[in-house]
């Protein structure tokens, strides 16, 4: 209710005693504060934790040749280490694969860049045959799609021009 | 404490009690949802080489889907082995029935002569007749003998390509246009705009080493290959490209992965124009950091090329960001780079 002049008359509206609605801290406050507290605490625990674990994925190795998948197995499998000849263009392409780490061991190719890749030992990892069509990858499980860098262990980088 | 009093606040503090719940639980749920970015991680065969995509955002698999489209549309058209690309359409032109190409290629033969010109040839989209005859792009890779090589020379000369308006053009003769030393440059940054027009946060294209990069909350690192034990790296370069007209890419031309070795002989893909057999550098590989694909794919030919001295020179006089590495083990950079590019262990840095 307005007046002209842009005073309001609320004075009816107003409660008695102002003092009667003032805020008062009390225990059962601070319970519900507590609770709300632990309930973040503890979901962000939760949600962490999930995480961390979820993370921890079964390696995988991949071989690719011609652009089909020939073989995808977990690495974990491999307690005793194997020896796998693949058919390539100009001749056998040799990998080694154990639980802990795989690699092209050689192939019949000219450059050998394939063999100087080096080690796959973790998911992202790959290595790239490129005349006999070949590709070697570790993965996070599978159809997950693994990409080829061609490289290992270069440490913390985004991409690597070569 | 009054009995009164109590329900009249408790009406607050449950109100408030709600809202509070409300709040942690929504930002749970937008914590949970808002983040639910997806990647794609994929690697194709294409341009005679392996391709990864690496896409992370909301909408990374419909960009993917539409990369690869138009990966797929872009080798048809700028392949010369391809029968009816634009590129061998072009190779069977003559000045009487010119061809017209697409704005695209066109940009692209344009960017390929203008640095031909500036560089007296050291680049040359028509080198293609050399490269056939060491059976570079074939199974087939051999030593020439020096009457072939000759031969095949005389049909190289970025002069006898002819561009004419409308995006038209046409060759001389026998003249084979093969625009190798710049697709995987110019396809990248067509692959990058292509994905940047969707809701994604991150991209990495590594087209065979040709890394093009966007990441819209982090500076990226980038390694430099070491040419001589492919199993390490020489540099690691930090790139910022969180804009989408920052786009980085970074390129590498060498001749330690494509080359024949006979008899103890290592002979290198990258030709010289002059002569019709692998140049003589002193450099190992020349990386070029550029927001322009195609003209890094060109530059990093043209700066291996060249050898470290002319190379520092161009780099110098065209403002070219680039890291060369010496057979000496010395790698020059350029000093505006200085603060970005860090030496692994094992390599003498001097800045120019």
């Amino acid at each position: 209710m307005l007046k002209q002049d842009g005073q309001s008359d609320t004075s009816e509206l107003r409660p008695e005693k102002k003092s009667n609605r003032r805020f008062r801290f009390l225990p059962g406050d601070a319970m519900i504060i507590g609770m709300i507290v632990v309930f973040c605490i503890v979901f962000w625990a939760g949600f962490f934790i999930y995480q961390k674990t979820t993370d921890k994925k079964v390696r995988y190795v991949r071989i690719t040749q011609d652009g089909s998948v020939t073989m995808e197995i977990p690495m974990d499998k491999f307690t005793e280490p194997t020896e796998f000849y693949l058919p390539g263009k100009y001749g056998d392409v040799v990998i080694y694969i154990s639980s802990e780490e795989v690699y092209i061991k050689e192939s019949e190719c000219t450059d050998k860049i394939c063999v100087k890749t080096g080690a796959l030992k973790k998911i992202g990892d790959g290595a790239v045959c490129l005349p006999c069509r070949v590709v070697v990858q570790i993965v996070g499980g599978k159809g997950d799609s693994g990409n080829v860098s061609g490289s290992s262990d270069f440490g913390e980088v985004d991409a690597v021009a070569k | 404490m009054r009995m009164v009093k109590y329900p009249r606040m408790s009406k607050r503090k449950i109100c408030c009690f709600m809202m509070a719940c409300m709040l942690v639980v929504s930002s749970v749920f937008l914590s949970a949802c808002g983040k639910k970015e997806k990647t794609v991680s994929q690697t194709l065969f294409a341009l005679d080489t392996f391709v990864t995509v690496t896409i992370r955002g909301q909408e990374a698999q419909e960009a993917f889907d539409q990369a690869s489209k138009v990966l797929q549309e872009l080798e048809e058209t700028l392949s010369r082995t391809k029968e009816g690309s634009e590129i061998d359409s072009l190779n069977h032109s003559s000045e009487e029935a010119p061809v017209a190409l697409s704005q695209g290629t066109y940009t692209v033969l344009q960017s390929a002569l203008s640095w031909s010109e500036k560089t007296g040839g050291v680049f040359d989209p028509t080198i293609g007749p050399v490269m056939d005859v060491w059976g570079f792009g074939s199974d087939a890779k051999r030593v020439p003998d020096e009457e072939e090589i000759q031969t095949a020379l005389e049909h190289v000369s970025y002069t006898k390509i002819h561009l004419l308006s409308d995006s038209r053009a046409y060759v001389e003769p026998d003249t084979i246009v093969d625009l190798g030393g710049v697709a995987k440059g110019y396809i990248a940054d067509v692959l990058m705009s292509t994905i940047l027009e969707y809701k994604v946060s991150r991209v990495i294209l590594d087209l065979g080493g040709n890394v093009c990069a966007f990441d819209a909350s982090k500076e990226l690192v980038i390694g430099v290959i070491s040419p001589s034990d492919l199993s390490l790296l020489a540099a690691k370069v930090n790139v910022s490209s969180k804009k989408k007209d920052e786009v980085v890419s970074v390129i590498t031309s060498g001749a330690y992965e494509r080359y024949i070795e006979v008899d103890g002989v290592h002979y290198g893909h990258i030709m010289d124009t002059k002569t019709g057999k692998p140049v003589e550098t002193d450099l190992l590989s020349a990386t070029v950091l550029t927001h322009d694909g195609k003209e890094g794919d060109i530059l990093s030919t043209v700066l291996f090329a060249l050898g470290s001295e002319k190379a520092v020179e161009l780099a110098k006089k065209e403002n070219i960001a680039c890291i060369l590495i010496g057979q000496d083990g010395t790698m020059w950079v350029n000093e505006d780079w200085k603060e970005s590019v860090h030496a692994e262990a094992g390599w003498t840095i001097r800045y120019f």
